[in-house]
């Protein structure tokens, strides 16, 4: 299959005849990048499915009013982003419990998975990055998993470069302090 | 030992944060220039470092802990196209009864529901229906009317004989009748007088 580049996808899909192929490329060249990152915040498969889904949905609803100013994948991480904090939500909404009980319900999720093959370790990291606030949590899975670059991560989450470097700061202390003592108290400042 | 160069004299002294000022700092900025480094290498180097906490010091790997179902990412592009072809469908009926909608069919329609809401309240009107049951009362025969149809029968098309025989088995029903109350006389002067057929025919 011919690979093209993001810009010609955008203007294949403005065309009818070749919209669905556009999209369809579109979702094969995204979505295992799309779903990691819907489903380290969501924890649960079937979840971040539905989120996934719901992500290429609404692309394909907007891409007509895609602004060629910013890159195609950054676009998509940020309706991935925005669509799992409505997810998330609509959970804590639905169950009617403050966050940290949406976050130990993850690690529970997470136990349960039957998807979950790393180790004992892993465990504890993943546990410890659900103990994280949600924004520290996005920051520190782009950053530490996919390797985003401030620049890009700015523009998903619409953070400065400096908010974004002082967040994944302190979310790597408190990972550190909750994998070696079990506590995630670490200082702000 | 020049007693007017006195030490507050000194710029450094005067202010010891002087590196800071632009003059200084463009300055450190040139040397600086001369050893370029590659575009976002500090950013680079800054996650390096702090990913190193985490995957050196604490032993983590960063390989994905989770998995996915077989296949799933095979399955994923379909999915999401049917999804979006349910989509369109529901979207085009959406559309088509919105076009049902714009001005140039207002008048046509404006004028289907006029004549609608006008037969809606013709029949729903409640004088309408007091009006209707005026009339049948008016229209219903009275004593009067009944004996002018019997004595035109011809006039209004009814067979003599049919007239005969509802006479005839109106009588017979009315003599069964009187028969009956006969009996039930005999029955209670019997009763009353303690005796019974037998004794007043010997009698």
């Amino acid at each position: 299959m011919e690979e093209y580049t993001d810009k010609e996808l955008v203007e294949m899909f403005r065309i009818e005849a070749s919209r669905n192929t556009a999209f369809n490329q579109i979702v094969r060249k995204y979505q295992r990048r799309v779903y990691w990152h819907i489903r380290r915040l969501v924890i649960d498969h079937d979840d971040a499915d539905d989120v996934t889904q719901n992500t290429f949905i609404k692309a394909w609803k907007g891409l007509d009013g895609f602004k060629e100013d910013s890159q195609l994948f950054t676009w998509l991480y940020r309706i991935a982003s925005n669509e799992s904090f409505t997810f998330l939500k609509q959970k804590k909404a639905k169950l009617n419990i403050p966050f940290d009980d949406v976050a130990y319900g993850l690690q529970i999720s997470m136990q349960d998975d039957n998807f979950f093959t790393g180790d004992e370790i892993q465990k504890k990291l993943q546990k410890a990055i659900l103990t994280l606030p949600e924004k520290q949590r996005i920051v520190f899975n782009m950053k530490y998993f996919d390797e985003m670059k401030y620049e890009q991560m700015s523009k998903v989450l619409d953070t400065s470069v400096g908010a974004l470097k002082a967040s994944y700061h302190i979310a790597v202390k408190k990972i550190e302090a909750f994998v070696l003592n079990g506590s995630q108290e670490v200082s702000e400042d | 030992m020049n007693p007017n160069n006195h030490i507050e004299d000194n710029e450094d002294f005067k202010n010891p944060f002087s590196f800071l000022s632009g003059e200084k700092a463009s300055e450190q900025k040139k040397e600086g220039e001369r050893f370029d480094v590659p575009e976002g290498y500090f950013d680079a180097l800054e996650n390096e470092i702090a990913c190193s906490i985490i995957t050196d010091k604490l032993q983590i790997s960063k390989a994905e802990p989770y998995r996915v179902p077989v296949d799933y990412f095979e399955w994923l592009p379909t999915i999401i196209q049917e999804r979006i072809t349910e989509q369109k469908k529901a979207a085009f009926t959406f559309e088509r009864l919105k076009a049902l909608l714009v001005p140039k069919f207002w008048i046509p329609g404006l004028a289907v529901v006029v004549i609608m809401l006008t037969i809606c309240i013709r029949v729903m009107d409640p004088g309408q229906a007091a009006a209707l049951s005026a009339y049948a009362a008016e229209t219903a025969l009275n004593e009067g009317d009944k004996k002018e149809v019997i004595e035109n029968l011809e006039l209004y098309g009814i067979e003599e004989s049919e007239i005969q025989d509802h006479i005839a088995v109106s009588a017979k029903a009315a003599d069964i009748a009187d028969i009956s109350a006969d009996k039930k006389a005999v029955i209670d002067y019997l009763i009353e007088n303690e005796a019974d057929l037998n004794t007043i025919s010997t009698e």
